[in-house]
C-alpha cells in the first residue's frame, strides 16, 4: 500500500468499472443489505505492468444496486489491497451500467480517477477493449440473484492458452532485494 | 449544368479531403471489427484464460479445476466479515471465496495469501494461490507455493510437517482445515504435482535440494499434499 499513479488506476479500473455500478443520489443509507458474492480472478498485464489479483464482490440482493468491492493481489509482485463500493443499474435490454461510488486507496480520492462510469451492452461475448487493452472474461456475469456464475475469470483476450512447463521457481536466491511484509 | 455543378464540386479540395478522411476513418473502423472478431475467434478456439500443464511427451492437461459450485453442508460456520456494512446473505452452503491466509501450526507459519501464477510469485513474505487452481473448500487441487529462503521466505520449515498435521486456511468469512497425507520431492519438471484432482486437496510447493545458480533455482521442488477435513470452528485459525 505505497504508492499508486495513473498506471495503477487504470489497471484496477480495467476490474472496478467492470463488475461495479449508477446513481450516486439514488444511494440507499439505511440498513446494510444482503448480498451475494460474486469472486473475479484477474491476470491482466498492460501497460508494462502486470496483475494478478482477486476481488471479491457483494452485490445487494434487494435491488439497490449497491455493490461492495475489494482487491487483493500484487501488481508487478508486490501486495495491493484497495476496497471501495459501487452500484450496478441493469436495463431491460440486458446492458449493465457500473459506476464506481468509492475508492478507498491511502491518499487517493474518487476524483483523481480518470473515468467512474461504463457500460456493457448485451451480446458483448466475453471480450473487451478497455484502454486499448482486450480483456477475455470466462464465466457468466448477470444481475444479482439472475445466476452468474459464482467465479470470472479475467486474463489478457487473444494469447491463447498459458503452458506450464515447470513448477514455481520458490528458491530463495541470496542476492535479492529486501522484503515487505503486508 | 447539374451535373457540370457536381463534377465542380467534385474537384474541390475539401471535399476530396474530406472523402479521403470518411475512408481511412471507414478503413480504420473496418480493421477494428475485423481484429475484434479474430480476438473472439481466438478466444473461441484457444481461450487465454486456460492454463496447460505440460506433463512430458507434449501432451498437456488443464489445470482448471471442476466448477466451484458450492455444496451445502452443515459444517459451515462463519467467522467474520471483513466490511461490517454488507452482510452476507444467510446460507449453509460455503461461499467460493479465495484463501486470505495460511497458517501451518506445527512450523509456525501464518502469512498472507495471495494469488499469483507461476511466472509472477510474491515479492514480499507471502504465499502464492497458483491462478486457476482450486478454491478453499472446493473440490479440485488448491496449489500454494512459497519461498523457501531469501528475502521472501516464507515455508522454509515445510520440511519439518508431518502427515496428519494441520494446514489451516482462512477466507474473509471462514477457516478451512486439511490434513497432511504425502510429503515427497519431485524436480521442478514434474507440473503433475499441480495437476487437478476430483477430491478436495491442497498441494504445498517450495524449494528444496542444491542451488543451481546458472538456473537461479534449485535442484528439487519440496510437496506437501493435504486432504480436506471441513470448516475449523471459530477460532481455531487464531
Amino acid at each position: 500500500m505505497k504508492r499508486i499513479s495513473a498506471v495503477h488506476v487504470g489497471l484496477f479500473l480495467i476490474l472496478c468499472l467492470l463488475f461495479s455500478s449508477a446513481m450516486a443520489e439514488d444511494r440507499p443509507t439505511t440498513a446494510p443489505p444482503s448480498t451475494e458474492p460474486l469472486t473475479v480472478l484477474a491476470d491482466v498485464e498492460g501497460l508494462g505492468h502486470r496483475m494478478t489479483g482477486v476481488y471479491v464482490i457483494r452485490r445487494a440482493t434487494d435491488g439497490s444496486g449497491r455493490v461492495f468491492w475489494r482487491f487483493r493481489g500484487m501488481l508487478d509482485g508486490e501486495f495491493e489491497e484497495v476496497d471501495g463500493e459501487a452500484f450496478e443499474r441493469w436495463s431491460l435490454d440486458g446492458s449493465v451500467t457500473v459506476e464506481l461510488t468509492q475508492f478507498n486507496y491511502p491518499g487517493f480520492t474518487l476524483d483523481q480517477l480518470p473515468a467512474r462510469r461504463m457500460t456493457l451492452m448485451p451480446g458483448w461475448d466475453g471480450l473487451i477493449v478497455i484502454a486499448g487493452v482486450p480483456l477475455a472474461v470466462k464465466g457468466e456475469f448477470k444481475a444479482p440473484t439472475a445466476g452468474s456464475s459464482p467465479v470470472l475469470v479475467v486474463t489478457n483476450a487473444g494469447r491463447g492458452a498459458r503452458v506450464i512447463t515447470e513448477l514455481p521457481n520458490t528458491a530463495g536466491s541470496p542476492d535479492r532485494e529486501g522484503a515487505q511484509q503486508p | 449544368m447539374k451535373s457540370g455543378k457536381i463534377s465542380t464540386l467534385w474537384h474541390h479540395p475539401f471535399v476530396m479531403v474530406g472523402l479521403a478522411i470518411a475512408l481511412i476513418l471507414l478503413g480504420i473502423g473496418a480493421a477494428y471489427m475485423v481484429w475484434l472478431n479474430m480476438l473472439r475467434d481466438q478466444e473461441r478456439l484457444n481461450p487465454s484464460t486456460e492454463r496447460l500443464l505440460e506433463v512430458g511427451d507434449g501432451q498437456r492437461i488443464p489445470l482448471a479445476q471442476p466448477d466451484p459450485t458450492p455444496v451445502p453442508t452443515a459444517q459451515a460456520i462463519p467467522v467474520a466479515a471483513t466490511n461490517p456494512e454488507s452482510t452476507p446473505a444467510p446460507s449453509a452452503t460455503p461461499e467460493v471465496l479465495p484463501p486470505e491466509r495460511l497458517i501451518i501450526p506445527r512450523i509456525n507459519v501464518d502469512w498472507p495469501i495471495t494469488p499469483a501464477d507461476v511466472d509472477h510469485l510474491p515479492k514480499f513474505r507471502g504465499v502464492g494461490w497458483i491462478f486457476g487452481s482450486a478454491f478453499p473448500g472446493m473440490p479440485g487441487n488448491m496449489v500454494l507455493t512459497g519461498h523457501a529462503g531469501g528475502p521472501y521466505a516464507t515455508l522454509t520449515r515445510l520440511h519439518e510437517v508431518q502427515p496428519g498435521d494441520d494446514i489451516l486456511v482462512q477466507t474473509e468469512t471462514a477457516t478451512h482445515r486439511y490434513r497432511v497425507q504425502t510429503i515427497y520431492e519431485t524436480t521442478p519438471d514434474d507440473v503433475l504435482a499441480m495437476a487437478p484432482s476430483d477430491k478436495t486437496i491442497a498441494t504445498l510447493i517450495t524449494c528444496s535440494g542444491d542451488w543451481i545458480p546458472e538456473r537461479q533455482t534449485n535442484a528439487r521442488r519440496l510437496i506437501v499434499v493435504a486432504a480436506y477435513e471441513g470448516m475449523a470452528r471459530e477460532g481455531a485459525g487464531g
